[in-house]
């Protein structure tokens, strides 16, 4: 376990790598989903009025 | 055959009703595919005996370079196609390529600097293959700024699909940049050959996690697309009905 947190004092690059791209990819494919309820919510909006 | 199917796949209502079956299943590979590429690239290879733990970074650098390139050449295809064919769908396809491939080329600059820093002592050199490949990102922000910036959509779709077509001489530059002039970043991996030069060990995780950012890719563009479709429809009776139903 110690090993995979020190990854020879590169650790901090190598997460970083990882961590920044699990970030993008999820918050990525959530907005992406999130906005499809908007879209149907601006539709309908603008078929009431 | 399969002309026909693709001649149905143009309309956007049936690719609006057909792709959302494939979201559940490709959803589902993408993340059995991501959790296992992680993992193994992560704790089970084994560390390179030059360049030790650093070169773990690979295992997302690598593929999100790959998709950077394999994104843009779909996007020249598909400008390609509503250049000549005006189809709706190819138009959707350019749009959003853009924007997926930007994150892509995104990712893999900033997982390449964070290589670069352990590796070569700095985050940044104006290398032919880096230099090239922050042109690719600008050129999927030109594409992004032109549908930003146009408000007729049919407009914007036949100037991006302009310079998405003649942006894609930048793929053989980036891909041959480390062969054509003196480069700091490493040569291309030889994977198809009689000896890779990568090992097994190594090259197994990567061709997952290439696997899994492939699969990706096609879920977020149908989810993308699916959302443009929709918003562009909006006033079809076949969206007016999807809205009822949904509620």
């Amino acid at each position: 376990m110690q090993e995979i947190t020190y990854l020879e004092g590169r650790a901090l690059f190598v997460w970083g790598a990882y961590g920044i791209t699990v970030v993008v990819l999820v918050l990525s494919i959530v907005f992406t989903s999130l906005r499809k309820n908007k879209i149907l919510k601006e539709i309908k909006q603008a078929l009431e009025q | 055959m399969m002309w026909k199917f693709l001649h149905r796949l143009s309309s956007l209502k049936y690719f609006y009703e057909w792709s959302g079956k494939w979201i559940p299943w490709l959803t589902g590979l993408t993340i059995v595919l991501m959790v296992a590429g992680f993992y193994w690239g992560l704790f089970i290879a084994p560390a390179d005996y030059q360049q030790g733990e650093t070169y773990r970074i690979i295992f997302v650098h690598v593929p999100a370079a790959w998709m950077s390139m394999f994104v843009y050449v779909i996007m020249a295809i598909a400008g390609f196609t509503a250049l000549i064919w005006r189809t709706k769908v190819s138009e959707i396809v350019v749009s959003e390529c853009a924007v997926i491939g930007a994150m892509f080329t995104a990712l893999a600059l900033i997982t390449g600097m964070l290589w670069g820093k352990p590796t070569w002592g700095t985050y940044w050199q104006w290398d032919a293959r880096l230099t090239s490949e922050l042109i690719l990102l600008f050129l999927y922000l030109g594409v992004v700024a032109i549908h930003s910036a146009i408000e007729d959509s049919r407009t914007a779709s036949r100037l991006s699909g302009i310079l998405a077509v003649i942006g894609v001489i930048n793929i053989p530059i980036i891909h041959f940049s480390v062969t054509w002039w003196n480069s700091l970043h490493q040569p291309n991996m030889q994977l198809v050959s009689a000896s890779p030069s990568v090992h097994p060990s190594m090259l197994y995780p990567l061709l997952v996690m290439a696997a899994a950012f492939q699969a990706y890719f096609i879920v977020l563009l149908i989810i993308r697309m699916r959302n443009q479709i929709l918003y562009r429809e909006r006033r079809t009776n076949w969206v007016k009905q999807l809205l009822v139903e949904v509620n």
